[in-house]
């Protein structure tokens, strides 16, 4: 990863893109062989954009956030190439402690358990305020006065009492709001939310995503929405991102990638999505077959077994990202086919 | 990859007819466990065979010899009364182990039911017996089994019931906590259901599918049980005297110790071996009965 | 809260009374008269109206429950009778002996949790490495270990040959403390090596139970400095299960300081209640077993309230 003069030209992206992540590649160490989670991934965030990341379990896609938080677990996993572009500076090249203080300071991040992604021992209050005080350097009083406003502004109501309150007193969707707001604390540019509605019940689930747009609009802070539920991000999302196998597959406004789509997968994900306005007659499509084996890539596509539009060539080589139209891309050697089909 | 194996299977001859148990092998995989097993295996041997392969009569005097240190003709040495060390190691085999294994037998067969009955009753029967535990559990043990010995007299069988009474505390709770929660599992509803009787429920149903820790801790207690017993004899106050056991040759060896250190090695490593290898023949039992991890091995 | 304090309060009393029942039964199992404990087998020496009369005075005579409350009613007023073998209230015989034992304990504790706790943590943290390989070892042969054999090593190496650290002979540390120190080195560390390796197995699992959870990583995500991500958050939840063990610690001190005061001399208890019990001094063994037990019911239940108000999942349940 030499940086010096690539870095310097890379460096000149457009302004208003917060987050530029290039080539980025993950693995991890296993017994069972080396497994390649993120396979040269490339994609931007520009302020204030919503962009969604979707795909199946095990396709990446929160590998690929947790290796621009560099919060992969290191002893097995590895960040092996790229750069992450945020700020002006490429964070796979700061040290542990520049990296911490983008960490909650410039970049939030709320996860998928909210069960367990709390402290048990440590109110509330504590937990938003925690990260107030580490980087703007408020003291404790103030830092807890505005955790107070931050609890309010996520939709808790009696912010007051709550703040003395433990996690295990809160319900699950109170508990993500909480994450929200702990996330939010510092203003960050740049908030990555990964999986967070999918532990929640339905109803919840759509107050959370709520919130999330409203909070981040309201502030122009960027939005990654992880999921795979490639529904829940249809009304939101500016972006969407389509990641199969740790590669990315298709990207494009959302209205192309929904409405044009160019690349099988995505298209039996928007089939298999339950359609509340359908009949409810015949079977709910799934795409069929199974994802593959991380470790045991064959040389081709990756998803040509499930394919219904494979062709030969796609088991022997495997489709380079190509543009489709005017910022959509695909990585699909029947991509034209695929967009005819819908 | 299906095809190829089934191919393979049918050219290559079978080495021999004998398929190893899962648990064996997965025993056998742990390094420490077959370090365990093979001291276990060995004390075994020398217990069973304690009068035939001891050297000496171990309760034979010389006093000639008084307080050796090890020579050609005692490989350890002697005693302050001139009885050969080696020979005195290998019968304490018998006793230690002995003790070791009824201890366990005796504290499965206190704590094991009690655990399954406060568990299957529940209750103010649970209640009852728990604290009735709670209470054999905040004597010390030391304390436990001098008071048992001071009214049953010392012998190989008072000193295994006084252990044994003792460590089944530890059984009982973790049958009991095993036992709780086959209880909420479909399977013992479903029998329950069909109108089994309570004691096939109890013993035919909750104690196999609870037993798994219970064998493990049953590993370890026998450590302690040799433990405890050595402490006992110790003091003067386990199997009597002059019986040779390794607690009363280490009392002997402290009395002898500037005039004699040699005396306290064989016996304490003896001891820690021993207790050791039960320590990683119960570590390895614990993951290989694991069912987490069963499938793994 | 409250009425999880009564509760536990009112177990604790049934546990009680459960042990003394278990200490006044076992002491009776066999059908032999405890008057001969006192008489001799043969009653040498005495006629049978004077052996009747001393039946009488001791409450002998009476029917084995009667004998239990009364005992019992006794023992709860801090009337421990009088040992069988001078006569002396059994409770002076144990005011003087139980600092001894009181500082023994103390210090075997202390040494327990101290480094215990702190090889434990460190283990976790360092998982995997040599050092984590070393600690967990030891701990392995540290818990086969007899006490008393560790503390014959010891006394081998650093009073035969080193001749550094006197065998025999005690002091309280209020009266004397060079040589109380001196003197409780050995048996201190002999005592408290067993809980050490105890307390430093069941840190450092916990340890890395809780440094595996999902709050980590969220404490991470917010940028906080590793360091506090290890005390704040990680220590103050993996240490909770590691206070209900101390309870089950100090049953194995009193237990353990038996064999180590009888081998250091030390004038405590546990040595008391081993001469007790080659004299078959029925009182004094009764009254050291049942304030033994006495403080393990109470350390255990302190142990339980102190846990059910540190941890917030319990105190505002």
């Amino acid at each position: 990863m030499t940086q010096t003069t690539q870095q310097q030209e890379k460096l000149d992206v457009s302004s208003d893109t917060v987050l530029d992540v290039r080539n980025l590649s993950t693995q991890f160490r296993t017994q069972a062989g080396v497994i390649k989670a993120v396979d040269n991934v490339s994609f931007n965030v520009k302020e204030g954009e919503v962009l969604a990341i979707v795909g199946e379990s095990g396709c990446g896609k929160s590998v690929s956030a947790l290796s621009v938080m560099r919060l992969v677990p290191t002893p097995p996993g590895e960040i092996t190439d790229g750069q992450v572009l945020f700020g002006g500076q490429d964070l796979l090249q700061l040290s542990n402690d520049e990296m911490r203080q983008v960490r909650g300071g410039q970049i939030g991040m709320i996860f998928q358990e909210p069960m367990t992604s709390l402290n048990p021992v440590m109110t509330i209050g504590a937990q938003i305020a925690e990260p107030l005080m580490i980087h703007k350097r408020l003291s404790k009083e103030v830092a807890l006065d505005r955790a107070e406003e931050l609890l309010i502004s996520v939709g808790i109501s009696d912010a007051r009492l709550k703040m003395g309150d433990y996690p295990h007193q809160m319900s699950g969707g109170q508990r993500q709001r909480v994450m929200i707001a702990i996330a939010m604390s510092c203003e960050p540019k740049l908030l990555i939310a990964d999986e967070a509605t999918t532990a929640l019940d339905v109803t919840v689930q759509a107050q959370i995503l709520e919130l999330l747009i409203k909070v981040t609009q309201e502030s122009r802070t960027a939005l990654i929405i992880i999921t795979h539920n490639l529904g829940i991000v249809a009304r939101y999302a500016d972006r969407v991102n389509v990641m199969y196998a740790g590669k990315l597959r298709e990207s494009g406004s959302a209205i192309d990638v929904y409405k044009k789509s160019a690349h099988p997968y995505t298209v039996g994900l928007l089939n298999s999505v339950p359609n509340l306005m359908a009949s409810t007659e015949g079977k709910l499509d799934s795409i069929e077959g199974e994802i593959p084996d991380l470790g045991n890539l064959p040389s081709g596509c990756a998803f040509e077994p499930r394919c219904t539009f494979a062709q030969d060539r796609c088991r022997d080589e495997d489709p380079l990202l190509h543009e489709v139209s005017v910022e959509h891309i695909a990585a699909c050697w029947e991509a034209e086919k695929v967009q005819g089909s819908k | 990859m299906t095809e190829l194996s089934t191919s393979e299977e049918a050219t290559t001859p079978r080495a021999s007819r004998f398929n190893m148990p899962d648990w064996l092998i997965g025993l056998l995989r742990h390094k420490l466990s077959v370090f365990g097993l093979l001291v276990i295996f060995f004390s075994t041997f020398v217990a069973l065979t304690a009068s035939v392969i001891a050297p000496y009569d171990p309760l034979q005097q010389d006093y000639e010899k008084l307080l050796n240190p090890p020579s050609l003709q005692h490989w350890i040495g002697n005693d302050y009364l001139g009885r050969d060390v080696m020979s005195r190691l290998i019968h304490g085999t018998q006793i230690s182990l002995t003790v070791g294994l009824l201890s366990v037998i005796i504290a499965a067969v206190i704590g094991v039911p009690l655990g399954i009955l406060a568990a299957f009753y529940g209750g103010w029967i649970d209640a009852t017996i728990m604290r009735f535990i709670d209470a054999k559990m905040a004597i010390p043990g030391l304390m436990l089994s001098m008071l048992l010995l001071l009214t049953l007299g010392g012998s190989v069988m008072t000193v295994s019931f006084a252990l044994g009474f003792g460590l089944s505390s530890a059984q009982s709770r973790l049958i009991r906590s095993q036992a709780l929660s086959v209880k909420e599992r479909e399977y013992f509803q479903a029998a329950r259901a069909m109108g089994v009787s309570n004691f096939k429920l109890m013993f035919v149903h909750m104690l196999p599918n609870s037993i798994q820790p219970v064998i493990v801790q049953a590993s370890l207690g026998v450590g302690f049980a040799i433990l405890g017993e050595a402490g006992l004899s110790f003091l003067g106050l386990g199997v009597t005297p002059p019986t040779p056991t390794w607690g009363n040759m280490l009392s002997l060896a402290f009395d002898n110790l500037r005039s004699a250190p040699h005396l306290m090695y064989p016996p304490g490593i003896a001891i820690v071996l021993v207790v050791i290898s039960f320590s990683f023949v119960g570590d390895g039992l614990r993951d290989v009965l694991d069912p987490r991890l069963r499938g793994k091995i | 809260m409250t009425r999880f304090l009564l509760n536990r309060l009112g177990q604790a009393i049934i546990v009680f009374l459960m042990v003394s029942a278990m200490v006044f039964g076992a002491l009776r199992i066999l059908p032999e008269d405890p008057i001969y404990s006192i008489v001799g087998v043969d009653s040498e020496g005495y006629t049978p109206a004077q052996v009747a009369k001393m039946k009488a005075d001791y409450g002998l005579d009476k029917p084995l429950p009667v004998q239990y409350v009364n005992w019992l009613a006794d023992f709860v007023v801090g009337d421990w009778g009088n040992s069988f073998q001078n006569g002396l209230p059994v409770t002076r015989m144990i005011k003087r002996k139980l600092p001894f034992t009181i500082q023994l304990a103390l210090g075997a504790l202390v040494i327990g949790v101290v480094f215990g706790i702190s090889t434990g943590v460190v283990a976790a943290l360092k998982r995997n490495t040599k050092w984590d390989a070393i600690a967990t070892s030891s701990a392995m042969v540290a818990l086969a270990l007899p006490e008393f054999w560790l503390a014959l090593v010891l006394i081998l190496f650093f009073s035969v040959y080193l001749d550094l650290l006197p065998v025999f002979g005690s002091a309280l540390i209020w009266q004397d403390p060079a040589f109380a120190i001196k003197s409780s080195i050995l048996p201190w560390v002999a005592l408290g090596i067993g809980g050490a390796a105890t307390l430093m197995r069941q840190s450092r699992s916990s340890m890395l139970e809780t440094m595996g959870e999902d709050f980590i990583r969220t404490a991470r995500s917010k940028g906080v400095p590793e360091r506090v991500v290890i005390i704040q958050h990680a220590l103050r939840n993996s240490l909770l299960p590691v206070v209900t063990i101390l309870g089950l610690r100090i049953g194995r001190i009193i237990g353990g300081a038996i064999i180590i005061e009888v081998m250091f001399a030390i004038p405590g208890i546990g040595q008391m209640s081993v001469t007790a019990l080659t004299k078959a001094d029925y009182p004094v063994i009764m009254a050291i077993t049942m304030i033994s037990s006495l403080t393990i019911i109470i350390a255990n239940l302190i142990t339980d309230l102190a846990y059910s108000y540190i941890d917030p999942r319990i105190r505002y349940a």
